[in-house]
């Protein structure tokens, strides 16, 4: 009787065991092998798309530029500089990339032919342009005199703790009429990205 | 009746089923105690270390390439910043970008071990994704930041060494790691509330953010100097140098093995980084010559050694010291509970017992010190600004230590707004001497030397390793060699060798790609110039290599056909009229045709 219940006890304490053996078992599994994914607060290519969207949207319903006729003296605007003030690595490829994209959305739409206007990238950056658009023919007006630049500016504000990191965005773009030097048109956009968990753990 | 049979029954099924359960139990046991061996801390890979201290930054590349590039586990981090490392000395910027880039998106992960803490008390701490103390982790952004100076990116130095400032915990003076054990012993909060957060001291930081700043006209570069003059006074003059902009050349020199890391103490638990470069308790000077004249003597601005022995500088994940501990009294405690069970008959005791010793042992197995760690980090680095009038020689050589020298050939200044950025690895004592680095002259001529007179491509029988341009071919038809040659023949010629032109670009699905990383000069398939004025250049450029033995048949013939118009005085239009018989393309010349050149 008393072997019965020490069975009886036994083979309670061991079900009461087996869950823990099991879950420490799968953590060990879990933290063996398992493959570590960058999640950071960096810009990401879905960014790059809805910034690129914003501003060409921005840009087109400017009203100085919904102004001009298909008759008016064309602009060459000439996409000038990225200049990378985050904390971020932005790779010079990248960073045409978003002036790429964004020539490309004007080029292709209306916008260029009813407000006579040319995009131009600086001949010297069209390779790398063309390389991450994967297009080969160079642009028309390529080689043309730019009547106007376009900047692209990104700023960020980075917060670390050591319960996350954050950072704040802001990409500026401004149109700088190189014959009067004033500003023809500017906008921004924004976004902020959080992580949680220690930087340096 | 039926109930008692079936109470009959059930007792006597209950020892079946306990054997059962302990069955499954104890296979839980030993398949969690396989696991745990498992995990244990993955080897070292020698490999890589022993050729990246003989200079042979090919060799440590290719030892490390698979794990960095195939492989995404808990030492993605510490492969790729190997192989970043790696490839910045050899003076392959692509590579590194590559290899950096990735230790850079993954060091900037916050929480990247969240979900890992269990596993790395109950298993081993190298389950732990390696991100390095944090002194490695600021190195490895200073690296990314070196390598984007090579570039002339300054904006993107900047970034990354920006990244490298991030505030440290201080747990006071005179702190080591036992004094932090037995207080994280005594105190469970100790280590998670019992520290101040403090400003880096990583003057070297600083300056590269300075630097970047400055160079790309970003602000705050005045406040970045003042930060690194702060920390560091004895850095003035360097600091009034990079401030005033007066220079042209800027220097980046490691020198010596950095620390290693060792695991001590009860189990092995506790972990301390040690120096391996013994100079007599003195930091040695980088000394920069033009000929006999001295023109700087720099003191190191950043040491390894120094920052590794700083608690601030360490993760300090003291969980392991005290499962050290928590793993004695469960071994002990569980042995008592074993021991008194058996005694009194009673399973359940033992089986408690027998638990707190599996318990135990699985965390005193654990409980020994992650000692993964970084070997390529240096003892020193320097940074030595130059202001040249001129392209020049310069000798730069580490005070104290003859092996540690090397001959720059005609450094080209840079400007005050974009500087020359050259990037040097310099090794210890314990490394061989590789004269090479002191002979002056490169053998070969290639892409940043240009085609010599009277030089024509390697791969038949010249000197010459630059990679087919228009600029290329028209220097050899100028030297009187390959001139009814067109771009497409002789870029068909190094392909009918196998020779890919540029480093890593063998890209066919199933085919070994390392090899392309490797220069044909050192029995790889790549053509290529590395960064001028980095070790790998020096390597390849400044020491004699084997002769090259064409495979293919038209390579062949058309080295016979020089050498014969060698012998005979003449080259120009000798070679031309003596020129493989061509059947359409030079791919398709006649075997045989060699034999009418001999």
């Amino acid at each position: 009787m008393k072997g019965a219940v020490s069975y009886r006890l036994s083979a309670f304490g061991l079900l009461r065991l087996q869950p823990c053996f099991v879950v420490c078992a799968l953590c060990s599994l879990i933290g063996c092998g398992a493959a570590p994914r960058a999640h950071t607060t960096f810009l990401r290519s879905v960014d790059l798309v809805e910034m690129t969207d914003t501003m060409a949207q921005s840009f087109a319903s400017d009203e100085i530029i919904g102004e001009r006729t298909p008759s008016d003296e064309p602009w060459v605007i000439s996409m000038y500089r990225v200049v990378n003030h985050t904390n971020q690595i932005i790779p010079e490829r990248e960073k045409w990339l978003y002036m790429g994209r964004l020539r490309a959305m004007l080029a292709q739409s209306d916008i260029a032919k009813a407000r006579s206007i040319i995009w131009i990238i600086p001949p010297e950056r069209w390779p790398i342009v063309a390389e991450e658009l994967n297009v080969s023919d160079e642009p028309y007006g390529l080689r043309m005199k730019p009547t106007h630049l376009l900047t692209a500016e990104f700023h960020a504000l980075t917060n670390t703790s050591g319960s996350g990191r954050s950072d704040a965005y802001v990409c500026e773009y401004q149109l700088v009429d190189l014959g009067t030097g004033t500003l023809v048109w500017d906008d921004k956009w924004e976004v902020k990205r959080a992580v949680e968990g220690r930087t340096y753990d | 009746m039926t109930e008692r049979k079936s109470a009959t029954k059930g007792r006597s099924d209950a020892p079946e089923a306990t054997k059962g359960s302990r069955a499954v139990s104890l296979g839980l046991v030993v398949a969690w105690l396989c696991v745990a061996t498992g995990c244990s801390s993955p080897a070292r890979n020698f490999a890589t270390i022993d050729a990246y201290y003989r200079y042979d930054f090919a060799a440590a590349r290719e030892a490390v390439r698979g794990d960095a590039m195939l492989r995404n586990d808990e030492q993605t981090i510490l492969n790729s910043t190997r192989l970043g490392m790696a490839a910045l000395a050899d003076g392959d910027l692509h590579e590194a970008e590559i290899a950096l880039g990735r230790s850079f998106e993954l060091l900037s992960t916050a929480g990247l071990n969240k979900d890992r803490t269990i596993a790395a008390v109950l298993d081993y701490e190298g389950v732990r994704i390696w991100k390095g103390e944090p002194f490695e982790q600021a190195l490895t952004y200073h690296y990314v930041a070196t390598l984007y100076a090579l570039m002339g990116d300054w904006e993107n130095m900047r970034a990354a060494a920006a990244n490298s400032l991030f505030r440290l915990t201080d747990f006071g003076r005179d702190q080591n790691p036992e004094k932090l054990a037995r207080r994280a012993a005594q105190d469970e909060q100790f280590l998670d509330t019992g520290y101040t957060a403090v400003d880096t001291n990583f003057a070297l930081g600083f300056l590269m953010q300075a630097i970047g700043s400055d160079l790309s006209g970003a602000s705050g570069s005045s406040d970045q100097f003042d930060a690194a003059s702060k920390i560091n006074p004895d850095l003035g003059p360097l600091i009034e140098s990079l401030r005033a902009r007066d220079y042209n050349t800027l220097l980046i020199v490691d020198y010596g093995k950095g620390p290693t890391k060792i695991a001590y103490g009860p189990d092995q638990a506790l972990a301390a980084f040690a120096p391996q470069e013994r100079l007599a308790g003195r930091t040695p000077s980088l000394i920069i010559a033009r000929g006999v004249d001295r023109l700087l003597a720099a003191e190191p601005v950043c040491d390894v050694d120094q920052m590794a022995v700083d608690h601030r500088w360490n993760n300090l994940e003291d969980i392991r010291r005290a499962k050290s501990v928590i793993g004695d009294l469960l071994v002990f405690g569980g042995a008592i509970a074993t021991a008194h069970g058996s005694h009194r008959d009673s399973d359940k005791t033992v089986l408690a017992g027998l638990g707190a010793i599996a318990a135990g042992l699985l965390t005193k197995a654990g409980a020994k010190a992650d000692t993964r760690y970084c070997e390529f980090m240096p003892k020193s680095i320097f940074l030595a600004p130059l202001n040249l009038d001129r392209a020049t020689d310069l000798r730069l050589s580490i005070e104290g230590d003859p092996g540690a020298a090397i001959i720059l050939d005609d450094v080209a200044p840079g400007s005050s707004s974009s500087p020359n950025a050259i990037y040097l690895r310099l090794h210890g004592r314990g490394s061989p001497n590789a004269r090479w680095l002191t002979q002056r002259n490169a053998i070969y001529s290639n892409d940043h030397t240009g085609v010599r007179p009277a030089d024509y491509p390697w791969i038949l029988g010249g000197n010459d390793l630059s990679t087919p341009t228009r600029e290329t071919l028209q220097a050899y038809h100028d030297n009187g060699y390959l001139l009814d040659m067109t771009l497409d023949d002789l870029q068909a010629l190094y392909d009918a060798e196998g020779i890919h032109i540029g480093s890593g670009m063998e890209n066919q699905p199933g085919v070994r790609r390392n090899p392309s990383f490797r220069h044909v000069l050192e029995g790889g398939t790549g053509l290529f110039t590395p960064e001028p004025n980095s070790i790998g250049y020096k390597r390849l450029m400044c020491r004699p290599h084997p002769t090259y033995q064409p495979k293919s048949d038209v390579a062949r013939n058309v080295a016979a056909s020089i050498r014969v118009n060698d012998r005979s005085g003449s080259q120009g239009a000798s070679v031309q009229s003596a020129r493989v018989k061509k059947t359409g393309s030079l791919r398709h010349a006649q075997p045989n045709d060699e034999e009418m050149f001999e």
